[in-house]
């Protein structure tokens, strides 16, 4: 064992390429640690003890690509060499000979992980700065590392060992991988929020079967503080330790089951063939000893045509095939049911087509680049591999074999793409959603076959230019992780460069895949054009002479390029990453003096705007009237535009002056001051559009159809922004900046200043359209091409509006004067009634408790998923809803979670807490008179229509969230919570309520947010968080004064 | 040398093909020197090419069809010069190299369809005719749904003929092609071939002397990729005639002939050992032979 150990081992290091491995070992690492920036949560540091665990633990899972790469060549040396029959007659039996090799990968592998850890300790130093701690590393080290090399290897010299096969091993470290992301989505990983939370037993499973133990980790590691996460090392305990226990076992057993079918020359002959006759020469048959010969474009076609027969027979009868086939439908498939079925938070999704061709896309292109590298090597190597090259080589249409492997590729590719269509298509009809919208699918084929087509072409390339075999499956791969995988975003800054990446956006009802798909299609004309100039180019070299039609057929593809090229960088603004923090200190350094001079707040707004969705545009003029109610003369004014937004006009107009404003941030010198009480207007013509190569901003998603614009973040804002503030330490320190602005304490002086606003607002949008503004629609109007809105608040309101425009259906009904109306897609009309039910409800509930509505009219609009980041949001009488969230969900099914109940109870309570009736101060704790009462009004409600139980149960999955996510940030009571915190605003706000009207009873509870709605709303000074808390305690027992206190004042 | 060969060929552009070979050499990346200024002139007949492993054979061969580039020389068939334009000759070539592999699973005939195609022939009818009468001729007609790679050595080599003459050769390029087949099949295979090079030229490269002088009107000796020897077996038998000795001796005496003599053959004789030298004079207690080309082969081996 020792001889056949050491006889590896120095194989491996007495060679050049062992240097060349150490550094690209440490290398990768270096890269890992100084540039992903995966971060777990709030105050939990990239290179405290939490991080680095779960970093290492991730990329624990190299260990399959390392130990898979030397297990090639150990384990598999004597049958490659034909070495077998010698080595295995020889005293060393097999014993010797499979301890030998196997210790030589083990040592190899964790060799390598080790040389990456170094690397990534250093590359995080090199980040931060900071001093070392060698246990963060060291610990993970051992407990991914090591552990998870060690079942790698046990398991992949198992499959070889038994099968004998490169390609089976190969496949089973791919299997290693799928079974990983697997279990990882059902894990409540930080890295797989969209699937989270999944039930406490779910994530017990997922934790002591995940084969690299994150999710064990994951989960023991649920209850540690923030700051237990920077400092503490998670034990082995419990799960993890289960967990590790059982992947020790598990890889014994595999080690084991090899050994035992370990056979020395177990080497499979195909059956020979019997040498009798089985038919004779037919007599009729001519003797043809030569034929003549032709090469037209008919003989080129035919060669062309019989490499991709003797690919295709090649390939679909190769395990490889079959099993990628396995693993792919496997793994998109769980991934299917997982974002419809959601976790225990959210209901069922409709597995809309939409949904479906999304899915696959985030699966498929990244899996497809790597069989794409797999079967392009293989197609291409296999002449030579089984040495029949010299004949084929030999032929006058081999140059045509390129064309035979790539057409080969696209049929495989095409194969894949049919099938996992087909995957969607059965779970639509399995859940019974059987609307099929083939422009989904096509972006399947756009967004993933066509990439995947172009990269296989320069795959191909390189396998071409290489002249060695493994060398060019290392250049493959090389080039396809950096210019195809994830990674390409870190190494190619340029966007029109990137384009064998796939996409990965959502796909929307109301606008399909929007413009992205045709900039898609843009850049792939772009990168066509690219691979087939190479193959041009190299076609002139090898031949050393340039034909008429490559010279036309460059000059084509050079004209081609140069116009998709410029179509997709149309609008292109650069984003370097150092730019923004710059353009935020110099902000900081230059105006944060504004903080402390007085300026004047905005008292009416009055806006036209103009919406163009097909062209992704619009424009806003509008005007402020602005009243200074301090007691000082304003001198100096600061006025700041968003930079996203196209200045065209605007000026600050005064009795007794009237002042230019070019700037996007433009401090204001008044010569005539605004004297106290006294008024101005500041004009202001604003546009905007956006281009697919920047990406469209969430909350300014003006699209073709389901645009939806938080639009008074557009608008201009007066005073210092000091959210505009970097927040990062370090760059703080690099550009010479003190401490950040602080989040006002509870305790600060309360801000009495009546800065609610009237709202006068002209929409219009493109003919077909519906715009939703805020406030109440006043007239409504058809003008030449176009659909004029005019919605006006007669109340006060917060400065706070918003405006979305779609094709809409329509549901109406006038509910006790209320005219209530549903905006929503044709194709979504599901659950309406119930959303109109459900707001009759909370109409009802929260006037006989809280008080009056305050519109006339209630309109919810649903909008497109390209706008995200909530599932409803409401504004002055109208509330907006994603159609993928809430509204469009199947609240029938399964666990019934009646999530429109939630959001006709959450969002129109809003109406009555912030920010509408009251407007909490901007200070700690103001979310919890926002999101916490609706959360309330949401349970209470849910109570009413489903009973006690129902509502607890419900109660219980927000303590599961609280209790998830609680480790992951500064945890803090409350009373004192911040916008940020939402698992303690809406989570533990739900758990603390329902448990105070427990404690206390409903009435008592109403009877406080009565009161506080009272003595609080506008034009009252706006409210702090202990507001409410006076008022529960003042209509409350002495004797629960504690127990509340507790619950709202402590963690 | 280009323009003799080309002038040449003009001449006789309707009934001879011609193969110029002139000052090639090749060296590998390893610095190993495959091929040194060789230089031959073949025409329509089967052309031997003799020597021993690692001699050049096959490197000069591989030169010939392409799939390798020499350092300097040229290669001119039929007037155009391969080097430049290789797929001159890859449309009229058959090429059966000294250890070559198939593709699994695919059965001998669809292997043949498939290289047919490459080859040009475009009517699948007559694709099919040319297959079968080939798989006929070489005996492989029983086994034309089995799959090559389950074949026997002799199989897979007859194999090996059969593709190279589909289409219409005008020169076959033969790397041991009787190795591993037993007399029967070299026998008929060596009938084929002195069928086929009535025609076309046919360049075979063999260990097998006996093959050489029984098929080539031609042939070379190439030795450490230096050409030793060109001519017809005849001429190169007739320069020993006279010169041949034999002397049955012990086994323990070979050493100090092999210092004393230019040893050109040795031959076990019923447990006997006998030595064959070559010598102007006969040496004392030898006896006169009739010099074979085996002897010639070894004494331009060894002794020139």
């Amino acid at each position: 064992m020792k001889a056949i150990f050491l006889f590896d081992i120095k194989g491996y290091t007495k060679r050049f390429t062992a240097y060349l491995g150490i550094v690209c070992f440490l290398g990768a690492g270096i890269f890992a640690g100084s540039q992903f920036k995966l971060s777990a949560g709030e105050g939990i540091n990239f290179n405290g003890s939490y991080t680095i665990g779960f970093m290492l633990g991730m990329l624990s899972l190299s260990t399959i690509l390392i130990a898979t790469v030397f297990a090639q060549k150990l384990l598999f040396m004597e049958w490659d060499t034909r070495f077998d029959l010698i080595l295995f007659t020889t005293p060393a039996g097999k014993g010797n000979f499979a301890s030998g090799h196997f210790l030589s990968l083990l040592t190899l592998t964790v060799s390598g992980f080790l040389l990456g850890t170094i690397g990534f300790a250093i590359g995080q130093q090199m980040r931060a700065g900071f001093s070392i701690h060698f246990l963060y590393y060291l610990y993970p080290f051992l407990l991914f590392g090591c552990i998870n090399s060690l079942f790698v290897c046990c398991f992949l010299s198992c499959i070889a060992w038994r099968t004998k096969s490169k390609l089976m091993m190969a496949i089973g470290g791919l299997l290693l991988y799928v079974l990983y992301m697997v279990t990882l989505l059902f894990s409540n990983s930080p890295l797989m929020a969209q699937a989270s939370p999944q039930s406490l037993a779910t994530q017990q499973v997922s934790a002591l079967i995940d084969p690299f133990g994150l999710s064990a980790y994951f989960y023991d590691s649920r209850a540690l503080s923030v700051s237990q996460r920077n400092t503490v090392l998670l034990l082995p305990w419990g799960y993890f330790l289960m967990n590790r226990l059982i992947v020790l076992a598990v890889s014994f057993i595999c080690v084991w089951l090899g050994y035992t079918g370990l056979s020395g020359t177990g080497r499979r002959t195909g059956s020979r063939p019997s040498t009798a006759a089985e038919k004779s020469f037919p007599p009729h048959q001519a003797p043809v000893l030569t034929t003549a010969t032709r090469y037209n474009f008919r003989t080129k076609w035919q060669s062309i045509w019989s490499f991709v027969k003797i690919d295709i027979g090649y390939t679909y009868k190769n395990i490889p095939f079959i099993a990628s086939v396995v693993i792919l439908l496997f793994y998109t498939g769980m991934e299917m049911y997982a974002v419809i079925e959601k976790g225990i938070r959210l209901p069922q999704q409709y597995a809309s087509s939409g949904l479906m061709a999304a899915t696959i896309s985030e699966s498929f292109y990244f899996m497809g680049m790597l069989l794409m590298v797999y079967f392009a090597h293989d197609l291409f190597w296999k002449s030579s591999n089984v040495k029949f090259s010299a004949i084929e080589n030999t032929t006058p249409h081999i140059s045509f074999r390129q064309w035979g492997h790539w057409f080969s590729c696209v049929l495989l590719l095409l194969c894949y793409t049919v099938l996992l269509i087909a995957l969607g298509l059965s779970f639509q009809l399995a859940y019974h959603y059987p609307t099929i919208d083939w422009k989904a699918y096509g972006g399947v084929v756009i967004f993933n076959t066509c990439p995947l087509i172009l990269l296989t072409g320069m795959l191909l390339f390189i396998n071409q230019l290489v002249p060695r075999n493994y060398i060019a499956l290392s250049v493959c791969i090389l080039v396809t992780l950096a210019m195809a995988s994830p990674l390409s975003k870190k190494i190619i800054a340029f966007p029109l460069f990137r384009f064998f990446s796939g996409f990965n956006g959502v796909y929307s009802d109301f606008n399909g895949y929007g413009a992205y798909l045709p900039s898609f299609v843009e850049r792939l004309a772009f990168g066509a054009c690219v691979v087939g100039m190479l193959w041009l180019i190299y076609g002139v070299i090898k031949n050393g002479r340039l034909s008429v039609v490559r010279l036309s057929g460059m000059l084509a593809l050079v004209a081609v390029s140069f116009f998709s090229g410029k179509a997709f960088m149309h609008g292109y603004v650069s984003k370097d990453g150092r730019l923004k923090p710059e353009a935020a200190a110099r902000y900081e350094k230059l105006y944060r003096k504004y903080q402390d001079i007085p300026q004047p707040v905005v008292t009416a707004v009055t806006s036209n705007i103009s919406l163009y969705p097909g062209k992704r545009t619009y424009t806003i003029v509008g005007s402020y009237i602005i009243k200074n109610f301090t007691t000082a003369t304003i001198h100096n004014l600061l006025i700041n535009f968003d930079e996203h937004l196209h200045m065209l006009h605007a000026a600050y107009i005064s009795k007794g002056e009237e002042i230019q404003i070019n700037q996007a941030v433009t401090p204001l010198r008044l010569n005539h001051g605004l004297q106290p009480n006294d008024s101005a207007v500041i004009h202001f013509e604003l546009s905007y559009s956006w281009a697919p190569v920047n990406g469209h901003q969430s909350f300014n998603a003006i699209m073709e159809n389901g645009s939806f614009l938080r639009i008074s973040r557009y608008y201009p804002q007066i005073g210092y922004l000091p959210q505009k503030e970097v927040t990062d330490s370090l760059q703080r320190k690099e550009w010479g900046l003190g401490a950040v602005t602080k989040v006002t304490t509870l305790t600060a002086p309360k801000s009495s200043t009546p800065d609610f606003i009237y709202s006068d607002m002209l929409i219009s949008t493109d003919s077909g359209q519906t715009a939703i503004g805020t406030g109440e629609l006043i007239k409504q109007w058809r003008q030449g091409n176009r659909n004029y809105f005019h919605y006006k608040t007669n109340e006060p309101i917060p400065f706070r509006f918003a405006v979305a425009s779609a094709t809409y259906s329509v549901s109406r009904t006038t509910y006790k004067g209320i005219e209530i109306s549903v905006y929503y897609h044709p194709k979504h009309d599901e659950n309406v009634a119930h959303l109109i039910s459900c707001a009759k409800n909370t109409l009802d509930y929260c006037q006989e408790n809280f008080g009056a509505y305050p519109f006339r009219s209630l309109t919810f609009s649903e909008v497109s998923s390209f706008t995200s980041g909530f599932a409803a949001t409401a504004y002055p009488a109208n509330i907006f809803m994603t159609e993928n969230m809430l509204f469009h969900a199947n609240i029938k099914a399964d666990q019934q979670q009646d999530v429109v109940n939630e959001l006709a109870g959450h969002e129109l309570s809003h109406l009555w807490w912030g920010n509408n009736q009251v407007d909490p101060d901007d200070r700690e704790g103001a979310a919890m008179l926002t999101e916490t009462l609706a959360m309330y009004t949401e349970m209470m409600l849910y109570k009413k229509m489903h009973g006690r139980q129902k509502m607890l149960e419900r109660v219980q999955v927000h303590q599961q969230i609280y209790d998830m996510e609680k480790g992951l940030s500064e945890n803090r009571p409350l009373y004192k919570v911040q916008d940020g915190d939402t698992h303690i605003s809406y989570s533990k706000g739900a758990v603390v309520m329902v448990k105070l009207s427990e404690l206390i009873g409903e009435s008592k509870v109403n009877e406080a947010l009565r009161n506080f709605l009272l003595r609080n709303k506008y034009p009252h000074p706006r409210p702090v968080s202990t507001d409410l808390i006076d008022e529960i305690l003042k209509v409350s027992e002495d004797k629960y004064h504690g127990e509340i206190k507790k619950m709202f004042m402590e963690i | 040398m280009d323009s003799r060969c080309r002038g040449l060929y003009y001449l006789n552009i309707s009934k001879m093909n011609r193969l110029c070979i002139d000052q090639l050499s090749l060296t590998y990346q390893n610095s190993v020197r495959a091929l040194s200024n060789i230089s031959l002139d073949i025409t329509n007949g089967m052309f031997g090419l003799l020597g021993p492993n690692g001699a050049g054979k096959s490197s000069l061969m591989k030169t010939i069809v392409g799939l390798q580039k020499p350092d300097k020389g040229s290669i001119i068939f039929n007037g155009v010069d391969i080097i430049k334009q290789p797929a001159f000759i890859r449309k009229q070539l058959g090429f059966l190299p000294q250890d070559f592999g198939v593709y699994p699973k695919i059965s001998a005939y669809d292997l043949l369809q498939h290289l047919a195609m490459l080859k040009g022939i475009d009517s699948a009818a007559v694709r099919k005719s040319q297959i079968l009468y080939l798989l006929e001729k070489v005996n492989l007609y029983h086994a034309k749904d089995k799959e090559v790679n389950t074949f026997s050595g002799g199989m897979k080599q007859r194999f090996g003929v059969a593709q190279t003459l589909l289409g219409n050769p005008q020169i076959v390029i033969a790397d041991e092609p009787t190795a591993g087949l037993d007399p029967e099949e070299r026998s008929r295979f060596n009938i084929l071939l002195s069928e086929i090079s009535e025609k076309i030229i046919v360049i075979l490269s063999t260990h097998i002397v006996e093959d050489v002088r029984n098929l080539c009107p031609q042939m070379a000796v190439i030795k450490d990729g230096i050409l030793q020897a060109a001519g017809s077996p005849a001429q190169m038998v007739n320069t020993l005639v006279g010169k041949v000795w034999t002397k049955q001796i012990r086994t323990s005496e070979l050493p100090s002939y092999e210092s004393s003599c230019k040893i050109i053959g040795r031959q076990l004789i019923a447990g006997a050992m006998h030595i064959t030298v070559f010598s102007g004079q006969q040496p004392e207690g030898f006896y006169p032979l009739a010099p074979t080309l085996e002897h010639a082969y070894f004494h331009t081996l060894y002794h020139q």
